[in-house]
């Protein structure tokens, strides 16, 4: 139910590869993932540009009862991460005990394997976050 | 624009029907709340659902559940904004009346489901979720509540204890509920100490999984007066939506889409906050539940823990809510509970036995919410 089509995730690539975003080329505001439309200024000129990948840890939990695809892992950390320019995203955390987790740490996004797609034979990649020391 | 009432309530027990269809218990509380308004005849009905497609194998639901319910062929429509379906299905119903295209409406709210086992519940529930961005990262509905209640802690310096103590209130109100769930008190430690589903979230700061149907009779309020001694003036509707994505918002713990909807329905019942007497409010989660209080103004940002333990909230404090058993324990047929929240303040506000409190209120309001602030539907209902 939850399986994603080869071409949706073809699509999605430059977001989940290489983290790229809209700025909105009137207010400046920064998109992710990428919007056509500011819901700032409404303006319909915006651009592509890429994050950083560098951020720290807003909140987190550690993942116990996992949906059914990610059941094989946990437990796991998943945390909304806000990026140098402030822009936030949610991805897992990886190589790093749970227990040492804090709101406030410093992260930087790696590329990952999410899971395996076995009925689809399809391997999901996608940026994680590590702790930076 | 016409003055809208409910003349007629219709509760089912929520429970894990195995024994039962979605048609036959939809049907229980469709004849209940026509029972109550005396048949009048129904020209219309919205009917709150989240996923039949998914628990019963089942689109087209709102044609099949009128046609078993004996109302033949009139204009039915299912209503779909995820958890608050109820809600959003109640103001579809509102609309109708108040524009003067039809007179006598129902509203209905139902979900089956116990058809699936749960975890494949749990994978319908995250359909919910920002798919590409965060179901795929393997977030989980009860991931989100974590992420923002450990937040919430970590900004207001409130103990996970502390939130508890709305699931424990849930609880005891249900007690008293016929049409509750799970109508047993809990203690503190037995919520802190249940399997964590993702920390700081235990089990016991979650709704349980369960069938339920609910069903209200609409009319224009003169036809109301009428018909019964006891209408309830549905005297405040507000909506509103925001960003699916966690992401998207500036401050996570800003429930903006509570507050826009409430300052709309305070507006047209032309009340303030402290004007509820009684509230009936979403705690899919228990924080969610806190920050519903906050947000309809009923505390401060962070205070409403406080609130709660001194009681300010209990069945008789200054503002009894959730005295049904909340979403904790009344339980939480997602698509139906909008509609049980709104009968449950009309229940009370008519005084009637089975949800009765020793003030005697005239005001009430019922909050519900879509996933972590998604979507929110208030309703503010008078007696007049
Ligand atoms: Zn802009």
């Amino acid at each position: 139910m939850s399986d994603l089509r080869v071409p949706k995730l073809w699509r999605e690539i430059p977001q989940h590869y290489r983290l790229e975003a809209s700025k909105c080329l009137s207010c400046g505001r920064i998109y992710f993932p990428p919007k056509t439309i500011c819901n700032n200024c409404k303006s319909k000129n915006l651009e592509k540009t890429a994050l950083p990948r560098k951020g720290v840890i807003e909140t987190f939990t550690i993942i116990r009862n996992a949906p059914s695809k990610y059941e094989l892992y946990a437990p796991y950390a998943i945390a909304i991460v806000k990026l140098e320019n402030d822009v936030k995203i949610l991805a897992q955390i990886t190589d790093c005990e749970p227990a040492k987790l804090q709101i406030g740490m410093p992260v930087e996004a790696v590329i990952r394997r999410l899971y395996d797609d076995g009925e689809n034979g399809v391997i999901h990649y996608g940026f994680k976050f590590r702790p930076v020391f | 624009m016409r003055d809208v009432a409910i003349i007629g309530v219709g509760l089912t027990k929520i429970d894990l029907h195995f024994d039962k269809s979605i048609r036959e218990i939809f049907k229980e509380a469709v004849s209940k709340a026509l029972d109550d308004a005396f048949n009048p005849v129904i020209e219309s009905a919205y009917i709150g659902n989240m996923a039949a497609d998914e628990f019963n194998n089942q689109k087209n639901i709102s044609s099949l559940l009128i046609d078993f319910s004996g109302l033949n062929n009139i204009p039915a429509t299912r209503i779909e904004t995820g958890e608050s379906s109820g809600g959003s299905a109640l103001i579809a119903g509102f609309n109708d009346v108040a524009s003067g295209l039809h007179d006598f409406v129902l509203v209905g709210g139902v979900e089956k489901m116990s058809e699936v086992v749960s975890t494949e519940a749990e994978s319908i529930i995250s359909l919910g979720m920002f798919h590409e961005y965060e179901t795929i990262q393997g977030l989980s509905p009860e991931g989100a509540a974590a992420l923002i209640m450990r937040l919430y802690m970590h900004k207001y310096n409130v103990k996970d204890e502390d939130i508890a103590l709305l699931a424990q209130q849930d609880h005891k109100n249900a007690v008293s509920n016929p049409y509750a769930q799970l109508r047993f008190e809990v203690t503190l430690e037995s919520i802190l100490k249940a399997r964590s589903i993702a920390d700081p979230i235990t089990l016991m700061h979650c709704a349980p999984i369960g069938d339920g149907a609910a069903a209200l009779i609409l009319c224009p309020m003169e036809e109301a007066k009428k018909i019964t001694d006891t209408p309830i003036q549905i005297a405040g509707i507000g909506q509103a939506s925001d960003a699916l994505g966690l992401t998207q918002r500036d401050d996570l713990l800003d429930f903006k889409s509570i507050r826009l909807a409430a300052e709309k329905a305070y507006k047209m019942a032309k009340i303030k906050p402290e004007d509820v007497q009684v509230a009936e409010i979403f705690d899919s989660y228990t924080i969610y539940g806190l920050l519903a209080l906050e947000e309809l103004g009923f505390a401060q940002r962070g205070e409403a823990a406080a609130m709660l333990k001194n009681g300010f909230f209990s069945k008789n404090g200054v503002k009894p809510v959730n005295i049904s058993g909340g979403l904790k324990a009344r339980g939480h047929p997602i698509g139906a509970t909008g509609v049980y929240q709104t009968a449950e303040i009309a229940l009370t506000l008519r005084g009637d036995a089975q949800l009765k409190i020793d003030s005697t209120p005239e005001v009430g309001l019922a909050q519900t919410l879509s996933g972590a602030g998604v979507n929110s539907t208030v309703q503010i209902l008078r007696r007049v």
